[in-house]
C-alpha cells in the first residue's frame, strides 16, 4: 500500500515550515558549503527529473527525449486530449479515488471514535492492531483479496455459496469491479487515515462536548451535532492532503484494476511503459503523468490557498489531561466486536489467505482433504531460486541504504532550514517537500526518463531504485527531522559554538545525539515504506534490480500461485517485523 | 578590554512584521576586570548587542574589539566559535545527553587548542570545584537542580579560563532567594578570577547590585552610562528614573531657575519645592518633572531650609517587615506619592502627616520622557 504519514506536524494540514526565529545563527564558511551542497543535491534529486519530464511530454512519441531524431511535438498531448479514452481514466481515477477516500474516512472515524472516545474492551490492543496494518504492503492485500473475492473460484465466494439459498455462477462477490476496486483500496488506507483522524480527536478540546453534555446532550446527540462539526475541518483538511496518496496509488490499480479493466492514470503509465505489444511510449507515459501531477495538485493548491486561511485551527485547542471516556454500556461488546470485524478483515485474513494458498499445489478451499495436500514446496522453490538472493539482497540494499542516506540529508536540510536565513530555507523547505506531491508512479517515470538520457550508468541497477526512495522520501524525513531539530533549543547549539566548536563539530556532538529518535523513527518508516514499494521498482524494474515486491508480482502475473503467495508471506513477515519494530521504538504514531 | 564603536543591527521588514531597528549606533567600553551591565526592558537591544560581541548575530554596522584583536569591523568578521569568550546563557543549555563532567570539559577538547586528557580532568575538576560542583561530576544535568544548571553554565564558560564572560540574563530563570545568592557568588567569583563580566539582565536591582559600571538602554540605544550610583540618584530622564529604582515623579513649572546654582524653585502640586539644580540651563515657566525617591521621604516636624516640607493624607499602609510601604496624597492637590518608611512608627490609614524631603534630594526631571539632558552631579552625604 502507498501511503503517507503526515508525521509529527498538525494532523489535518501539509506539514508547514516553523516560523522564521527573528534571531539567527551567524554563517560561516563550512556553513555555506554546507548549504550549497545540500542545495544541489536537492535541486539534482528533484528538480532533475520533474523537468525532464516535462520536457518528454513533448518530445516525439515513442521515443527518448534525447535520442537522435526526436523533435519538439504536441503531438502526444494531442493524442490524449483527443482520446475519448482519457475522460474514462479522469473519472475512473477521480471516482475511485473519492469512494476509497470516502471508506477510509468512514472507517477510520469511526474507528478513531471508539478507540479514543468510548470504552470498548482494550482500546490500545486496538489501535495498536490497527496502526500495525501499515505492515501490510497494498499489492499483498491486492491480491489476497483476489484469491479471496474472484468471483469464479475465490474463496469467499465458494464459502457463501455453500449456504444454502446463495447460488451465483459468479460471486456473488466479485473484487474485480468498481465497488471491489474501491473497498479493498479503501481498506487499505485505513491505518494511515486512522492516525490522522485518532490525533485530530486527541487534539479536539474535550470541554466542547463536557459543554455539550452539561447543557443535557447524550451521547449520540454530542457525536453527531459537536464532535463531528468540530472536527469536520481538521477532518477535510486531512482528506484533501491524503487525496495525492489516492490518486497516486499504485498497487491496487495493478493486481485488481486491470484485471477488472478499470484503468485510473497511475496504471496507465505503467502500462504506456510496458505495453502489451510494441514499444514503450515515453511521451505518452509523460502526458499521462503531468496530467496525474495535475489532478494530485489541484486540490492541495486550492487547500493552501483558499480553506487554510480560514483557519480551522478551533479544534487544536487546550489539550485537556483526563479525558472521560463514553460508557457504551452493553454495546462495548458490539463496538468491540466491529473493531475486531475491522482487524479481522484487513489485517488477519489476507495474511491467512497468503499463507493457506501458498503451501497449497494448486488452488482449494480449506477442507479435510486440502489440509492433507499441504506441502511446502513452494518455499523450497523460492528458496532454492538464485532470483531471489538476488531480489532479497536489493531489497536489503533499499531497506538500509536508501533510508540512512535519506535521513543524513535530511538531518542537513532540516539542520539549515530550521535554524538558517530566511529566503533559502524556504527555497530549500519547498525543493524537500515537492517530491511528496508528484505521485510515485510519475516521481519513477521522471527518473527513468533522466537516468536513461544522462550519462550516467545507474539505470536498470538496484541504484536507481536508491535513488527513487530517497527522492521519493526526503520529503516526509524532513518533516520528521524539522521537528526533531525544532525540539532542540537553539541555546544548546550556540553554547557549543561560543566553547569553540565548529559548525560540523556541533552537529556531530550536540544535534545529532540529541535528534537521534527522530533519526531512527524515520529511518524505520522509510525503510517499511521501501519495503513494501512496488511502484517504483516496477517501472525501473530490470533484469538486475529485481527486488522482492516486483519478484512477487513477477510470479504473480505469470501464473504461480504458490511461489507468490510464499514471496508474499516473506515480505508480509518482513514488512510487519519492521512495522513492529518501529512502533517499539516508539515510532509510526502521529 | 571590550571596546564597542557604533553598533548597528536593523531586522528587515518582512510579511508579518515592520522593520525594526533592535540596535542603534551604540558604543560603549568595558574595562579589564569590570563588572559592566545592560539594563533596559524587554526588545530594548541589550541582548542583540551581547550576542554580536558573542558572534551569534551578525550586525549590520560597528566594530567590535575583544583585548587587542578585532572581532568586527568594516572587513572583518570573526566567527563566535574563534572569540575568546565564554558565556553563560539564560536558560543554561547545559547539555543533556552528557555528563557534568563532560559539558565541563566540552570547550577543551574542541576548537583550536586541545588539551591533553590529564590536563582536562585537572582544569575541568579545578573549576567544578570553583562553582561547588565536584561531587556531581558524573551526573546528568537532568538530575540536577536549577540552581546547579546554573553553576555549571558558569563552569563551562571559564573552563578555557577566557579574559572575558558573557551573561545573558543568567539568574532570571531561577527562584528569588536563589537568584540572591547566586548573585553574591558571582560577584564573589568575578573578583576572584578577576576576568571581565558584560552583564545584561532587565532586573535593575541586579544591575545595580552586580555592576562596575551601567548603561541603561531603551529602543537601540544607550541612553544613560555610569556608575550604579551615578544612575540610581541622579537619572538623565524619566524613563531612566521610573526604570532604576521606584520614584514619585511630580510635574511642576520653574518659578526661578538658576544655572550655575544648585538651587531651583519649582511650583508643584506639593506647594513651591526648592530642588537640586541640574546644570541645565532652567528658564522660568519651563515645565519640568521632580523625581522623589520614596524612601528620601521621612516623617518631619521640623522646618528648616535644607528641607521640602509638605501634609498628606495617608490612604494605605502596607507593612514589609523592614520597611512599610505608604500610598498617600500629598500637598493641596492631592498628589498620589509612595513613600517608603521605617516601620518602627505606627501609621494608619486615614492620618494627616508631615513629609519632608531634602532639597538636594529633590532633582529636576525634564517633561519629556526620553529627553537627553546631561546628568547632574552627585550630592553625597
Amino acid at each position: 500500500m502507498t501511503l503517507v504519514v503526515a508525521g509529527p506536524a498538525s494532523p489535518s494540514s501539509p506539514p508547514t515550515l516553523p516560523p522564521p526565529e527573528r534571531r539567527r545563527m551567524s554563517s560561516g564558511l563550512t556553513r555555506s558549503v554546507m548549504v550549497a551542497t545540500v542545495l544541489v543535491v536537492l535541486c539534482y534529486l528533484v528538480l532533475g527529473p520533474l523537468a525532464l519530464l516535462f520536457i518528454t511530454s513533448v518530445r516525439t512519441p515513442e521515443f527518448l527525449p534525447f535520442d537522435p531524431g526526436a523533435t519538439w511535438t504536441w503531438e502526444s498531448y494531442g493524442t490524449v486530449l483527443t482520446n475519448p479514452h482519457l475522460y474514462e481514466l479522469l473519472w475512473n481515477t477521480l471516482s475511485i479515488g473519492a469512494g476509497s477516500m470516502i471508506v477510509a474516512f468512514v472507517l477510520s472515524v469511526i474507528l478513531a471514535w471508539l478507540v479514543e472516545r468510548t470504552n470498548i474492551p482494550l482500546p490500545n490492543v486496538a489501535a495498536v492492531l490497527i496502526i500495525l496494518g501499515m505492515g501490510l504492503p497494498g499489492f499483498i492485500s491486492g491480491i489476497s483479496w483476489t484469491v479471496l473475492a474472484n468471483p469464479t473460484n475465490g474463496l469467499l465466494n465458494e464459502l457463501l455459496n455453500a449456504i444454502p439459498g446463495i447460488d451465483a455462477e459468479r460471486g456473488p462477490l466479485n473484487v474485480f469491479s468498481r465497488t471491489g476496486f474501491i473497498f479493498v483500496q479503501g481498506i487499505n488506507f485505513v491505518p494511515a487515515t486512522f492516525l490522522l483522524v485518532a490525533a485530530a480527536f486527541r487534539a479536539m478540546d474535550v470541554r466542547m462536548e463536557e459543554a455539550a453534555t452539561m447543557s443535557g446532550a447524550g451521547t449520540w446527540l454530542t457525536l453527531r451535532r459537536i464532535t463531528l462539526p468540530v472536527l469536520a475541518p481538521a477532518l477535510i483538511g486531512a482528506f484533501i492532503y491524503m487525496f495525492i496518496t489516492v490518486v497516486e496509488s499504485f498497487d491496487i490499480p495493478l493486481t485488481i484494476g486491470l484485471r477488472a479493466d478499470i484503468r485510473v492514470l497511475s496504471s496507465e503509465v505503467y502500462l504506456n511503459l510496458h505495453p502489451a505489444v510494441g514499444f514503450p511510449d515515453y511521451s505518452m507515459a509523460s502526458v499521462h503523468g503531468v496530467i496525474l501531477l495535475i489532478v494530485g495538485i489541484a486540490p492541495l493548491w486550492y487547500y493552501n490557498r483558499v480553506l487554510k486561511r480560514a483557519d480551522q485551527y478551533a479544534t487544536i485547542g487546550s489539550r485537556s489531561g483526563q479525558r472521560k471516556r463514553i460508557d457504551l454500556g452493553r454495546l462495548k461488546w458490539v463496538a468491540g466486536g466491529f473493531v475486531g470485524l475491522y482487524v479481522l478483515l484487513s489485517l488477519i485474513l489476507p495474511a491467512l489467505v497468503m499463507a493457506w494458498t501458498s503451501i497449497q499445489p494448486f488452488y482449494a478451499l480449506p477442507n479435510a482433504e486440502s489440509l492433507g495436500r499441504t506441502t511446502f514446496e513452494a518455499y523450497g522453490q523460492i528458496l532454492s531460486s538464485p532470483g531471489f538472493y538476488d531480489a532479497l539482497r536489493n531489497t536489503a540494499i533499499l531497506a538500509l541504504l536508501a533510508p540512512l542516506l535519506v535521513m543524513t540529508l535530511a538531518l542537513f536540510t532540516s539542520w539549515i532550514v530550521v535554524r538558517s536565513t530566511s529566503r533559502g530555507r524556504t527555497l530549500m523547505d519547498a525543493l524537500a517537500f515537492m517530491p511528496h506531491v508528484i505521485p510515485t508512479p510519475v516521481l519513477a517515470l521522471a527518473l527513468l526518463l533522466i537516468y536513461l538520457s544522462l550519462p550516467i550508468p545507474i539505470y536498470g541497477t538496484v541504484w536507481i531504485l536508491v535513488i527513487a526512495i530517497m527522492t521519493r522520501y526526503i520529503g516526509l524525513s524532513t518533516r520528521l527531522m524539522n521537528a526533531g531539530v525544532t525540539s532542540v533549543q537553539r541555546e544548546l547549539e550556540e553554547a557549543a559554538l561560543v566553547s569553540g566548536a565548529t559548525a560540523f563539530t556541533t552537529m556531530r556532538r550536540i544535534i545529532l545525539p540529541l535528534v537521534l529518535p527522530s533519526y531512527i523513527n524515520g529511518f524505520v518508516m522509510v525503510a517499511l515504506l521501501a519495503v513494501q514499494q512496488l511502484a517504483m521498482p516496477l517501472i525501473l524494474a530490470s533484469s538486475s534490480n529485481t527486488v522482492l515486491s516486483t519478484l512477487v508480482w513477477g510470479r504473480w502475473v505469470s501464473g504461480d500461485t504458490g511461489p507468490a503467495t510464499a514471496l508474499g508471506v516473506i515480505v508480509l513477515a518482513i514488512s510487519m517485523f519492521i512495522a513492529v519494530i518501529g512502533r517499539r521504538l516508539g515510532g509510526l504514531r502521529d | 578590554m571590550i571596546s564597542v564603536r557604533n553598533l548597528s543591527k536593523t531586522y528587515s521588514a518582512t510579511s508579518s512584521s515592520a522593520a525594526f531597528r533592535a540596535v542603534d549606533q551604540v558604543s560603549f567600553d568595558v574595562a579589564d576586570g569590570e563588572f559592566f551591565t545592560l539594563v533596559g526592558p524587554s526588545g530594548c537591544g541589550k541582548t542583540t548587542t551581547l550576542r554580536c560581541i558573542a558572534g551569534l548575530e551578525k550586525p549590520d554596522a560597528g566594530s567590535i574589539t575583544l583585548g587587542s584583536t578585532v572581532v568586527l569591523s568594516d572587513r572583518l568578521y570573526v566567527s563566535a566559535d574563534r572569540r575568546d569568550v565564554g558565556m553563560v546563557f539564560q536558560s543554561y543549555a547545559v547539555w543533556p545527553h552528557m555528563t557534568v563532567y563532560d559539558n565541563a570539559a566540552f570547550p577543551l577538547t574542541v576548537g583550536r587548542t586541545k588539551l591533553r586528557p590529564p590536563e582536562v580532568k585537572e582544569r575541568v575538576m579545578r573549576t567544578l570545584a570553583l562553582v561547588g560542583l565536584e561531587g556531581v561530576a558524573e551526573r546528568k544535568p537532568t538530575q540536577l537542580s536549577g540552581g546547579q544548571q546554573q553553576r555549571l553554565s558558569l563552569a563551562r564558560a571559564l573552563v578555557h579560563q577566557p579574559k572575558c564572560l558573557l551573561f545573558d540574563e543568567p539568574l532570571s530563570n531561577l527562584d528569588a532567594k536563589l537568584r540572591e545568592r547566586m548573585r553574591a557568588e558571582l560577584r564573589s567569583i568575578q573578583r576572584a578570577l578577576g576576568f571581565t563580566a558584560l552583564y545584561v539582565t532587565h532586573d535593575q536591582i541586579e544591575a545595580l547590585s552586580l555592576s562596575d559600571g551601567i548603561a541603561v538602554m531603551h529602543q537601540g540605544r544607550i541612553i544613560q552610562q555610569g556608575s550604579p550610583r551615578e544612575i540610581y540618584f541622579s537619572p538623565a530622564n524619566r524613563r531612566i528614573a521610573e526604570f532604576i529604582g521606584a520614584s514619585n515623579l511630580v510635574s511642576g513649572t520653574i518659578i526661578a531657575g538658576d544655572t550655575g546654582t544648585d538651587d531651583v524653585a519649582v511650583r508643584t502640586g506639593l506647594g513651591d519645592l526648592r530642588c537640586s539644580g541640574t546644570g541645565h540651563r532652567a528658564a522660568a515657566g519651563e515645565e519640568v518633572f521632580v523625581s522623589l525617591r520614596p524612601e528620601d521621604v521621612r516623617f518631619t516636624d521640623a522646618f528648616t531650609s535644607e528641607v521640602n516640607t509638605f501634609m498628606a493624607t495617608v490612604e494605605t499602609v502596607t507593612f514589609g517587615g523592614a520597611s512599610t510601604e505608604l500610598h498617600v496624597r500629598a500637598g493641596e492637590s492631592g498628589v498620589p506619592m509612595r513613600l517608603q518608611v521605617s516601620s518602627r512608627r505606627i501609621v494608619a490609614e486615614g492620618d494627616t502627616v508631615m513629609l519632608g524631603i531634602r532639597c538636594q534630594d529633590c532633582r529636576i526631571l525634564p517633561a519629556d520622557m526620553d529627553a537627553a539632558w546631561p546628568p547632574p552631579r552627585i550630592e553625597e552625604s
